[in-house]
């Protein structure tokens, strides 16, 4: 081995990457001891491949940084809108577990006689994000499903299912599956203004436009993706029982069809499960921001505008 | 649109490997949260935790190329698990009082080491090096050196007509390169005998 043959075949910068055979590596270490000017070439190879690797890694720091400062600061309204989702969540399934569990008792019947100062309770209020609590205005009764709604919030938050506290990630709280009965089909839900229309994933996928006009979703069949103001939600039917990645401008629903004629809805907040319930439901989106949430099997919608800085869930028959 | 912004680590792993760079910036805003969290709580503060995320995006990113990552869980995971053993080595030096490739970003005051004076003076001269060969020869230096792509990626990315070529003109890329460091150390070395 000469010191021609080794510039001739790059062994010196082979070394450097660890790129040499191990005979021939043992080889190259054995005429470097005594060869002077490999060494020398050596040294030189390592500080060309050292100084790119250097320039290399600060090229990319710095367009780390020039990218993250291009990136426009997030302001307030989206973990505004986050919360709003979450509390206008939160309110409408407190009285679909209610139904979940006293499924005897119908819901008409129960609106007339609904308190009105359900809203009041200081038990309630602690499970909303303090700056929508201090949105909610009891007096106007816009919040109408509330006041419409027959349940006793006090007692579904003392119930197990209730709003306890964010739990694992990973834990799907499951209700009695004897309470559930067959669904009932998604026609049998008076549509309104609404039309019935099928997408699929890779067409949400594919358009700029999350939100299109009168669209009705029935669960579970495919992923799917709503924009509603500056909020992304997300619904998907789950394979495996584990949430996925949860992202702090992104609301998601979690669908899961455990059984025949069953789901389980899981909401998920900033990474965390808030709550859980087994219902049946479908949602439907219009152009303007507002989306209905309706639970088959009771027969109940509820029309939410999360645009507006004061939430509104609206029980809509 | 929100929504939009939002990838999957499979995605991110691809992104990197067609060498979209644009990543970089997500991957940092997606991940900053979490390592100021631990880095705060473990003595450093948020610019440690920003320079700790640099570098280890920059290891994800030259794992990636050299195909050495295998994903068996989320990439932020990986990404925080890097960031601690940096910051485990950094907390260490630190407490020795020792310069590290890290906190000289940080702490301007600590006393260099020679080593460390050496690798930024090589840096230098083969920053001004680089800058005496053309765009193309600096990124596919770059894309082999730093990034260690093999010679059919470096082919792909660079569209050139096969991994031959671009073998041949890395070759050339780094001869000049060599040239023109050659000539700078001479330049340097009689300016030295002058004084």
């Amino acid at each position: 081995m000469t010191c021609d043959e080794i510039e001739q075949f790059e062994w010196h910068e082979s070394y450097l990457l660890n790129l040499l055979p191990e005979i021939e590596k043992l080889d190259y270490e054995l005429h470097l001891q005594s060869c002077q000017v490999c060494q020398e070439r050596l040294a030189f190879e390592k500080k060309i491949v050292n100084g790119l690797r250097a320039i290399g890694a600060a090229e990319m720091r710095q367009e780390i940084k020039a990218q993250v400062s291009r990136q426009p600061q997030k302001n307030q309204r989206p973990a505004i809108y986050l919360k709003l989702a979450a509390a206008v969540f939160i309110l409408v399934f407190s009285p679909t577990i209610y139904f979940l569990f006293k499924n005897e008792v119908e819901p008409q019947k129960q609106a007339e006689s609904a308190p009105v100062n359900a809203l009041n309770s200081s038990e309630f209020l602690a499970s909303v994000p303090p700056d929508f609590s201090t949105n909610i205005d009891t007096e106007k009764n816009e919040i109408s499903f509330l006041a419409d709604e027959p349940p006793l919030i006090d007692t579904i938050l003392n119930t197990d299912l209730a709003f306890s506290s964010p739990v694992n990630q990973n834990e799907v709280d499951f209700a009695d599956e004897e309470l559930f009965s067959e669904p009932q089909s998604a026609e049998s839900i008076a549509q309104g203004a609404f039309k019935p229309q099928s997408f699929d994933k890779s067409a949400i996928e594919k358009s700029a436009r999350m939100t299109r006009p009168a669209e009705m979703v029935a669960f579970p069949t495919k992923e799917w993706t709503f924009q509603v103001g500056e909020t992304a939600l997300r619904i998907l039917p789950m394979q495996s029982g584990l949430a996925h990645e949860a992202s702090l401008d992104s609301v998601r629903f979690t669908i899961k069809n455990n059984l025949p004629g069953s789901l389980t809805v899981a909401f998920f907040f900033q990474d965390s499960l808030v709550n859980s319930v087994r219902s049946e439901i479908e949602v439907k989106t219009d152009s303007n921001g507002v989306f209905e949430l309706w639970f088959i099997r009771q027969n109940i919608g509820y029309r939410f505008n999360v645009e507006q800085s004061v939430g509104h869930a609206i029980r809509i028959n | 649109m929100a929504i939009l912004k939002l990838f999957t680590d499979k995605e991110a792993l691809r992104r990197i490997r067609t060498n979209d760079r644009t990543i970089l910036g997500e991957l940092f805003s997606r991940n900053i949260n979490m390592i100021v969290s631990y880095v705060t709580q473990n003595w450093g503060t948020a610019a440690d935790a920003e320079d700790l995320l640099q570098e280890a995006i920059v290891i994800v990113w030259q794992k990636v190329c050299t195909d050495e990552l295998r994903l068996t869980a989320k990439l932020s995971t990986y990404l925080m698990a890097i960031v601690k053993n940096i910051w485990r080595d950094e907390s260490r030096r630190r407490r020795r009082g020792e310069h590290s490739p890290l906190s000289h970003n940080i702490i301007d005051s600590q006393p260099q080491t020679l080593d460390s004076i050496i690798l930024d003076e090589e840096a230098e001269m083969v920053q001004r090096g680089l800058n005496g060969i053309g765009l193309t020869c600096r990124k596919l230096l770059t894309l082999f050196y730093f990034e260690e792509r093999n010679f059919k990626d470096i082919a792909r990315l660079m569209e050139f007509a096969s991994a031959d070529v671009a073998k041949s003109k890395k070759y050339q890329c780094k001869n000049a390169l060599a040239d023109i460091l050659k000539k700078m150390i001479a330049e340097k070395g009689n300016a030295n005998d002058l004084r």
